[in-house]
């Protein structure tokens, strides 16, 4: 429930929704109509018949030409054309025009009518990024903005996320390029697709054609950790809490299962993506993952394959497939393939929260579950049409029941699942149970498999590529140094009070604020993790530049900045922090040492206007940045409290920051209570003063180490 | 010397005439989009249509009309372009018939053979 009352998916929004997503239909229809008539205006112009004869009357020609060539190229006109004559001896000239203006206008409609049922989706990075791009005053630069995002290499993450507005996203970029790429088949030609935005319509590219990627999988071992919580007995949610298990970095599970009749029997479990968090197994940028979810031959089913070869499943063996999200659409497009079907015997294919969109299975026996709430947009991604296949199959088990209303990344997560099969629709985890009986025995043999794409290099390569340990943790495992692959930050400087900074310190200790001219320093940073290996976050920091634990000298902060990072012995002790979920909670208490609070957060750090706001703890910054100058790499070390020790932790980071003046952001306290942050800043009158400066970083990517236990 | 043009190179009598039928038929397209766009307009009404929707659309439909009407310029300059050539000559009655009937008032010069 909102706070107006409106829970969202209420009827008067489903309406609004409907008739923008219906208005923004209509309108990318006559966007790619008029493409057409631009790609024959331009056929006409390079046409033989008028070039030919043009020597022959060389100014009626010319007139002709001229006349077509105006209403490609005029101020408002039809644009370059989409269409690439062979062996043209130029591309036409003129710009991607009135296609591509009305198609932002599509775009932004349909934009329009997925906030209309979920406006919390406006908080997603790439629903962010896309409405800025388009948020231009003149359509030009709106077209311009928007191509420009579509091109940007560092932006193909968060788009792959706007899986909702997928389809159209696709059908515009191909609009706005004005000419198909190479190696783009008919395929790329997709409709917008059905109000379920599956592009149904048109072959999907062959894999060579988009990709070319080189699929891979590796046995990897389990933690002692997931080793304890892999279901030991085959059950529908035994397999799912196993899923869940392996969700936190795109792993599958491959598992040998005594059934009740004796006969071992294989099962495939495979987890959806996870979003704001790395992948290895990824394809090239967003449209490449978006024919990817519908194509029996991509990178993803061919690790998939790769494992199972390598598990060495025998052929003609029976086996289950069962996966949730991006997972579940990858084994079913496997149970689509005639091949596969003929060197195995699929019995199942169970997927919860995939689009299953009636497509049909290889081999007609496969029995074929999908489950779906109405409230995740994966599946379903907005409008009232949208849904299972209406006509019944006696192998077929569909389900899109209401599930508890709620936003969108919450409702996609297959730990809801798990839960609303057990107290939404009990009735459906007894129908896949029954029909699972052949499955349910204990489990004989467990092997993970990482899949990955050898075509691209690991993600964050190569800052980010480093030998990682498993640490556990009250939430899970977690591998250090925690890498952060997408991350804005904001460091507001201010000079307070040293003795007020000295109070806030730990007592006991020989901690003392590094001091400049009398005065100590304290930091307010800001952070949005949009991606990371602890999952998407923000965070909210106030530290204290304090001086080298054993001989600290005046103005060593000053010197200390001119060494590495890591021959560094000042750093910033961290006073208090506040994280927006409970895993980076969990991390800087117990690896960093940090007192670290949950607190949620709305935040833009991207542009030069600042926008950051907390929920539970009262602050928000928001302000324009002024003119600022490159400054070098902000590589911090950072002092936490675990017991009565100092942990260190390194920070390294790879970005470009810049310095701003700060006297245009302002800080204010919504709150009157002092825990956690707001006492700490009225002690150091931040609430009341302008930052020194800024350090802004719109986009860096980062990695903390384990922090390191200090001997005092 | 004379250059022999093979059939297959030399320009069609047909093909100007198709081009211009067709650059008409895309003009009349476009002003249906430009209809079908304002009647997209017309129909985002109420709190839920934002508010740059509209002009937006109304803005694009006029482009169309524009469009449209630049499409008819450059298919009676192709039909002009043809009489001037004299490959209409060539041509069946019947499409010097079309022809005819697209030739705009006092652009009729020679145009028939």
């Amino acid at each position: 429930m909102r706070a107006d009352g409106h829970a969202p998916g209420q009827p008067d929004e489903q309406d609004a929704g409907e008739l923008l997503r219906r208005c923004a239909q209509d309108v990318l229809d006559v966007a790619e109509g008029i493409r057409a008539v631009s790609a024959r205006t331009g056929a006409a112009l390079l046409d033989p018949a008028l070039t030919g004869s043009a020597h022959r009357r060389p100014r009626t020609a010319l007139a002709a030409r001229w006349a077509l060539l105006r209403a490609l190229a005029g101020g408002r006109g039809l644009g370059r054309p989409a269409l690439t004559l062979p062996k043209s001896p130029a591309r036409l000239p003129g710009r991607a025009g009135l296609p591509a203006w009305v198609a932002v206008t599509a775009l932004r409609l349909r934009v329009a009518a997925v906030l209309a049922g979920h406006p919390e989706f406006a908080r997603d990075p790439g629903m962010r990024r896309l409405t800025d791009a388009l948020a231009a005053d003149r359509a030009p630069a709106a077209v311009r903005s928007l191509r420009a995002l579509l091109r940007d290499p560092g932006a193909q993450r968060a788009l792959s996320g706007l899986i909702p507005l997928m389809a159209e996203l696709v059908a515009v970029r191909r609009l706005l390029e004005g000419n198909a790429r190479t190696g783009d088949g008919a395929g790329w030609a997709l409709a917008p697709g059905p109000p379920d935005g599956q592009p149904s319509a048109g072959p999907v590219p062959p894999v060579e054609a988009r990709d070319g990627g080189e699929a891979a999988a590796d046995a990897v071992d389990l933690t002692e950790q997931e080793r304890q919580t892999i279901a030991t007995e085959g059950s529908f949610l035994g397999f799912l809490r196993n899923i869940k298990a392996l969700s936190a970095d795109g792993r599958i599970l491959v598992q040998n299962v005594r059934g009740p009749d004796g006969v071992v029997r294989y099962v495939v479990q495979a987890p959806g993506t996870s979003p704001g968090r790395p992948r290895d197994d990824g394809p090239r940028d967003f449209a490449d993952a978006w024919h990817d979810l519908f194509a029996t031959d991509s990178p993803h089913t061919r690790s998939i394959r790769l494992a199972l070869a390598d598990y060495g499943i025998p052929r003609g063996a029976d086996l289950a497939l069962i996966g949730h999200g991006e997972g579940g659409t990858a084994l079913l497009n496997l149970a689509r393939d005639p091949d596969f079907c003929r060197a195995y015997r699929v019995t199942h294919v169970i997927t919860v929260g995939s689009p299953a969109g009636g497509r049909r299975t290889a081999d007609p026996r496969t029995w074929v579950a999908a489950i779906t709430d109405q409230h995740d947009m994966v599946p379903v991604p907005d409008g009232p049409d949208a849904g299972p296949a209406p006509d019944p199959h006696p192998n077929r088990y569909e389900l899109h029941y209401p599930g508890p209303a709620g936003p969108f990344p919450l409702r996609h997560t297959v730990r809801d699942y798990i839960e609303h099969l057990r107290s939404v629709v009990p009735q459906a985890r007894e129908t896949v149970d029954d029909a699972l009986t052949p499955y349910r025995g204990p489990v004989v043999r467990t092997r993970a498999y990482r899949l990955r794409n050898r075509a691209h290099p690991p993600e964050g390569h190569p800052f980010l590529t480093l030998p990682t340990a498993s640490v556990p943790t009250a939430t899970g495992p977690v591998d250090v140094p925690v890498r952060y692959y997408d991350s804005s930050a904001a460091h507001l400087c201010y000079l307070v009070d040293a003795e007020a900074a000295q109070g806030l310190l730990p007592a006991g200790t020989r901690t003392v604020p590094s001091r400049l001219g009398g005065r100590a320093l304290a930091v307010l940073s800001l952070y949005e993790h949009r991606c990371s290996t602890i999952g998407p976050h923000t965070e909210v920091a106030l530290t204290v530049p304090v001086a080298d634990l054993w001989r600290p000298r005046p103005y060593d902060i000053a010197a200390d900045l001119l060494r590495r990072a890591d021959l560094r012995r000042t750093g910033r002790h961290v006073l208090s922090l506040a994280v927006s979920s409970e895993e980076a909670r969990s991390v800087a208490r117990e690896i960093w040492g940090q007192p670290a609070t949950l607190s949620s957060a709305v935040a833009d750090l991207m542009g030069h206007h600042l926008r950051f706001a907390t929920m539970e703890i009262g602050l928000v910054v928001a302000g324009r940045l002024g003119p600022g100058v490159r400054c070098p790499e902000a590589d911090w070390v950072l002092y936490g409290r675990r017991d009565e020790s100092t942990v260190r932790t390194l920070v390294r980071a790879h970005g470009a920051p810049r310095l701003h003046a700060g006297a245009r952001v302002r800080m204010r306290l919504e709150t009157a209570a002092a825990e956690p942050m707001a006492g700490q800043l009225r002690r150091l009158g931040i609430d009341a003063a302008r930052p020194l400066f800024v350090l802004h970083n719109p986009r860096f990517t980062a990695h903390r180490s384990a922090g390191a236990v200090l001997p005092r | 010397m004379v250059t022999e043009l093979l059939p297959r190179t030399m320009p069609t009598p047909a093909g100007l005439l198709d081009r211009a039928v067709a650059l008409r038929a895309d003009a009349d397209l476009l002003d249906g989009y430009a209809r079908r766009l304002l009647a997209t307009a017309a129909a985002l009404t109420g709190p839920a249509a934002p508010e740059w929707s509209r002009p937006a659309l109304e803005r694009q439909a006029a482009a169309c009309r524009a469009s449209a009407r630049q499409l008819r310029t450059a298919a009676a300059a192709l039909l002009a372009h043809r009489r001037a050539t004299g490959t209409g000559r060539g041509g069946s009655p019947a499409r010097d018939g079309r022809d005819v009937a697209w030739t705009e008032p006092g652009a009729g010069r020679g145009a028939r053979g």
